[in-house]
């Protein structure tokens, strides 16, 4: 799997476009978040065109009688079949513009490609395009960081990150939120409350990424002057505008939910990326929501791929669930001796010792990666 | 050798594998590894032979990986669950990476694949009136891999503008009845093609039709088809419907396999993908025709529940199926949490939650999907949400008639001991069918009902011998004894063996197991006390049966249950009554039942 946290990485990010794609940027160019990098074709319903019947042919005669072959553009007006004598003549013209796409002789039906609507596509992460498929997709490659979480919803949106809190596991203050964060990307390491999200909802914060948040503070955040809403449709409301009220920014969980703090290793690089530029993706699940954020090439001279890392001897983990649940700790052993669990049959038990010494087994499957010092750097 | 055991881990064996030399392929492997594709588990169950005889070898479970896009990895999934496999088993011994090796002489397995891991598919039913369209609708309406069917004559679909023109349905069925389309239906059905994506063959299309065709719509209907299939959904009874659907079963299949990107493993070349569902229907019938006569399976996976009840009749045998989507332990446990709400699931808990305990354990669950509970406490609020995961089942499947054996599978198999999953069962199915008066209760731990399912869909033969032998574990005889005062003497068990016998005395509002020795025949003696009614009978007299130990089913156990049906208002006497039939069958320690 991909290593959840990595500073001075080269990450590509493929920008796929709709049809017949007219791509706008060229290799090399640098892109930000507002570059137009392509207009794309929106796909819009083919027009049939009885051509037969407007020559009161057979179909078979009315192959005969096309003016125009199959694949050729035509403009709307344009004769697309003539028949009959010069007293009589009958003709059958293009409803639309387009590309005469084929003509059936069994039905005497032509169909008409219409074109598209055109739409402006925008670069959805700032940096350089390093590849092209024309017509098709461009793929861009920001120097940088990245960083995944566990959960995330509101969508794709960009801004500049700003650190809130001081440190990994500070709760973050409602009062400390102010104008420098309106537009903004707001990190923040432990968890965040119901009063500080909707100060962010009215500040215009665009995203928020915290180490977790409570279902309840989640709950009462998105209920705004309601009532209360059930725990779905406060996950479903981040990132929308509701009635009356200002949209709840997006939200990506670094930890999970509940009242946890974000481990040091998404810390220390979110904020080494203080006042950057950066794109959060955060559409929801089945997604992995992450932000990738752009670095300055001096800052990162030589940039490398995306690590990969598996749980091993030696790897970083955070314990997802159960009594030492957001321990981070180091693999000792693996694979140790199995663990019972409550369904009767042993899990795989991983030996961890945390940073103070203290030793305990864990279940594999309660384990999530966070470094894994012996993949390829 | 035919014994059970565990290694440790969640895999179950039985026998050991008999090495194997010969190099074959997929068609003439000679095992067969069925792996079904779960949301959350990837689960693989090896089948072949053992001493000679057909057996259910072994059956592994490994997470499903998804790509940082979100789509399931089978490929990965598959070749973790073969690993693990292998460990166990050491089959397979050589298992290419994918067939583009053009290696198929090392093929030693071929796999089953099972699941409905892909997204589900949206259809289009055309017909030439909406009568016949919505007829087919309904028949395919019960696949779990299909999502939403637009049904309709031509112009209906055309004009109701229910397909947009951006709409791209992942499969388009036309089907003709005897009378055939009209010949001036050719222009909408040219439009309707050319809206769906049909004509350019971006979209699969199937064409059912009778034997003989009718008309020109049908010569042009045929021309674009590309997949025509003889039947004819218009007569009463219909046939060639398991036609229709075996096609639908491929076109998803293949679908299923690209999204994954398994393509290029050693599937068997006659496999189409039934969904965990279909093959556990097919299961369900299996086992109502050798002796069970009604049988329901309920499956509760991380995003889905799944409930198939299968019933013979004068050796007629009937089935049918209810699918929630979006629901389950795992990623469906948010949904699950506000389906069921907080009230209902607290109702099964023996502590208070704390405020929004249970949403939170919802959500984290949901982020965490592989995660193994492990205290008790984070245990009891999993089988409370399991206990309504059974019950929004069983409310779709709307059962009128309890059935005779019920078998649990998914998490009722895996997360929970066997003597819980039972008490889970009972509990969920008292809430929808109180009037149950006795039941055999079984635990899939093996995945066999999925395994032999798929493998009944290819070879039935093959499917029956190993069902013989290797069908889910039953765990108890559960009997339901209803009436009487709270704490007075309800029913007189007494269970009887060569060389033994245990008397025991339920009370009102008890939940009490007993148990034969292991592979004992035993003779369950019911004697219900004045104003207890227990199974057909009354006081004076007495409710007699056999419990009859099997290879699958070898310690025979017999559970009396006294408690009143569920309602709100006694709800937490029966969450006490839980917690002491936990101490007393031994599903828990002391030790664990005091750290909550």
């Amino acid at each position: 799997m991909i290593l959840p946290y990595q500073f001075g990485v080269a990450i590509r990010t493929e920008l796929r476009l709709l049809g017949r794609a007219e791509i706008s940027v060229s290799v090399g160019q640098r892109v930000d978040l507002d570059t137009v990098v392509g207009y794309e074709d929106v796909p819009v319903e083919p027009v049939i065109v009885d051509v037969a019947g407007a020559l009161r042919q057979s179909p078979s005669e009315a192959a005969g009688s096309l003016v125009v072959v199959p694949g050729t553009r035509v403009s709307k007006g344009d004769v697309l079949a003539r028949a009959g004598s010069q007293r009589s003549l009958r003709e059958c013209r293009s409803p639309e513009s387009g590309v005469l796409a084929s003509y059936a002789s069994a039905t005497g039906l032509a169909t008409l490609v219409r074109e598209g609507d055109r739409r402006e596509v925008r670069a959805r992460t700032p940096g350089i395009v390093v590849e092209i498929a024309p017509g098709r997709a461009i793929v861009t490659e920001t120097t940088g960081a990245w960083v995944s979480g566990v959960w995330g919803a509101g969508g794709v949106v960009g801004g500049v990150v700003r650190t809130a809190g001081n440190g990994p596991s500070t709760e973050l203050d409602p009062r400390a939120i102010d104008g420098r964060y309106t537009h903004s990307i707001l990190i923040a390491g432990g968890s965040i409350s119901a009063a500080a999200l909707l100060r962010c909802a009215e500040l215009e914060v665009r995203a928020v990424i915290v180490g977790g948040v409570t279902s309840s503070a989640l709950t009462v955040a998105a209920a705004g002057n309601r009532r209360s809403i059930s725990l779905p449709e406060a996950l479903y409301s981040l990132g929308r505008a509701q009635s009356n009220l200002p949209p709840l920014p997006a939200l990506m969980l670094i930890d999970g939910f509940g009242s946890t703090s974000m481990p040091e290793e998404a810390w220390d690089v979110l904020a080494r990326c203080d006042g950057r530029e950066a794109a959060l993706f955060a559409p929801g699940r089945p997604e992995t929501p992450r932000i990738v954020v752009q670095l300055p090439r001096r800052e990162v001279p030589q940039p490398r791929p995306l690590r990969e890392g598996v749980i091993r001897e030696g790897a970083i983990v955070r314990v997802t669930v159960g009594p030492q649940k957001g321990t981070t700790a180091r693999v000792v052993r693996y694979p140790y001796r199995p663990t019972p669990t409550l369904s009767g049959a042993a899990a795989e038990g991983v030996l961890l010792r945390t940073a103070s010494g203290d030793e305990f087994v864990v279940p594999l499957l309660n384990l999530r990666l966070i470094e894994d010092p012996q993949s390829e750097r | 050798m035919n014994e059970l055991f565990n290694d440790g881990g969640n895999a179950k064996v039985v026998g050991m594998v008999q090495s194997s030399n010969e190099a074959a392929s997929p068609l003439a492997a000679p095992y067969t590894i069925v792996c079904d594709y779960g949301s959350t588990w990837t689960k693989a169950t090896l089948v072949g032979a053992v001493d000679g005889v057909q057996r259910l070898i072994a059956t592994r479970a490994a997470p499903t990986p998804t790509t940082p896009s979100g789509t399931p990895n089978l490929h990965a999934a598959t070749m973790d669950a073969l690993q693990r496999m292998k460990l166990l088993t050491g089959v397979p011994e050589s298992l290419p990476a994918t067939r583009a090796d053009g290696d198929e002489g090392e093929v030693e397995v071929a796999i089953l694949p099972v699941g409905s891991s892909a997204p589900p598919m949206t259809v289009v039913v055309v017909a030439p009136n909406s009568g016949l369209a919505r007829s087919t609708a309904t028949l395919l309406a019960d696949c779990s891999y299909v999502g939403t069917i637009h049904s309709g004559a031509v112009v209906e679909l055309l004009a109701n503008a229910r397909l947009g023109p951006r709409s791209r349905p992942d499969a388009v069925i036309v089907v003709e009845g005897r009378s055939g389309f009209p010949p001036n239906e050719t222009q909408n059905i040219a439009r309707l093609f050319a809206r769906t994506g049909v004509d350019t063959r971006l979209v699969p299309l199937l064409y059912c039709r009778p034997d003989e065709p009718t008309g020109g719509v049908a010569e042009f209907v045929g021309r674009l088809a590309s997949t025509v299939v003889v039947c004819d959904l218009g007569e009463k009874p219909a046939y060639g419907e398991s036609a229709v659907r075996r096609n639908l079963d491929l076109l998803y299949a293949e679908r299923m396999l690209i999204h994954g990107g398994a393509r290029g493993l050693p599937f068997h070349p006659q496999a189409a993908s039934l969904s965990s569902n279909g093959a556990q229907s097919i299961a369900a019938r299996f086992a109502a025709a050798s002796g069970a006569e009604s049988v329901l399976v309920v499956d509760v996976g991380g995003s889905s529940v799944s409930a198939c009840y299968a019933h013979k009749i004068d050796n007629d045998l009937f089935d049918s199926y209810s699918v929630d989507a979006g629901i389950g332990l795992a990623s469906g446990a948010v949904d699950l949490y506000a389906r069921a709400g907080a009230d209902a699931l607290a109702q099964w808990l023996p502590f208070e939650p704390r405020a929004d305990e249970l949403g939170a354990w919802a959500v984290t669950r949901a982020t965490t999907p592989h995660a193994l509970p492990l205290t008790l406490r984070e245990g009891f609020i999993e089988q409370a949400f399991i206990r309504e995961a059974v019950g929004v089942a069983l409310r779709r499947l709307d059962l009128k008639t309890p059935p005779a054996l019920v078998i649990g599978a998914g998490a009722l198999a895996s997360a929970v001991r066997p003597q819980v999953a039972v008490v889970l069962l009972i509990d969920a199915l008292t809430k929808t069918l109180p009037d149950w008066t006795k039941m055999d209760i079984g635990v899939d731990t093996a995945n066999s009902l999925s395994a032999l399912g798929a493998l009944a869909a290819m070879d039935p033969e093959r499917a029956a011998l190993i069902w013989e032998l290797d069908s889910p574990r039953r765990v108890a005889a559960a009997v339901s004894a209803r009436g009487g005062r709270p704490r007075t003497p309800a029913v007189a068990a007494t269970l009887d063996w060569e060389g033994g016998a245990l008397r025991e005395i339920v009370q009102t509002g008890g939940l009490v197991a007993m148990r034969a020795p292991y592979g004992a025949t035993a003779g369950v003696m019911l004697s219900p006390a004045r104003g207890i009614k227990l199974m057909e009978v009354r006081h004076p007299e007495a409710a007699h049966f056999t419990l009859t130990p099997s290879s699958a089913y070898p310690l025979p156990q017999v559970l009396l249950d006294a408690r009143p049906s569920a309602s709100s208002r006694d709800a937490h006497a029966r969450s006490a009554h839980i917690l002491a039939y936990l101490a007393s069958s031994l599903a828990y320690t002391e030790r664990e039942l005091g750290s909550i």
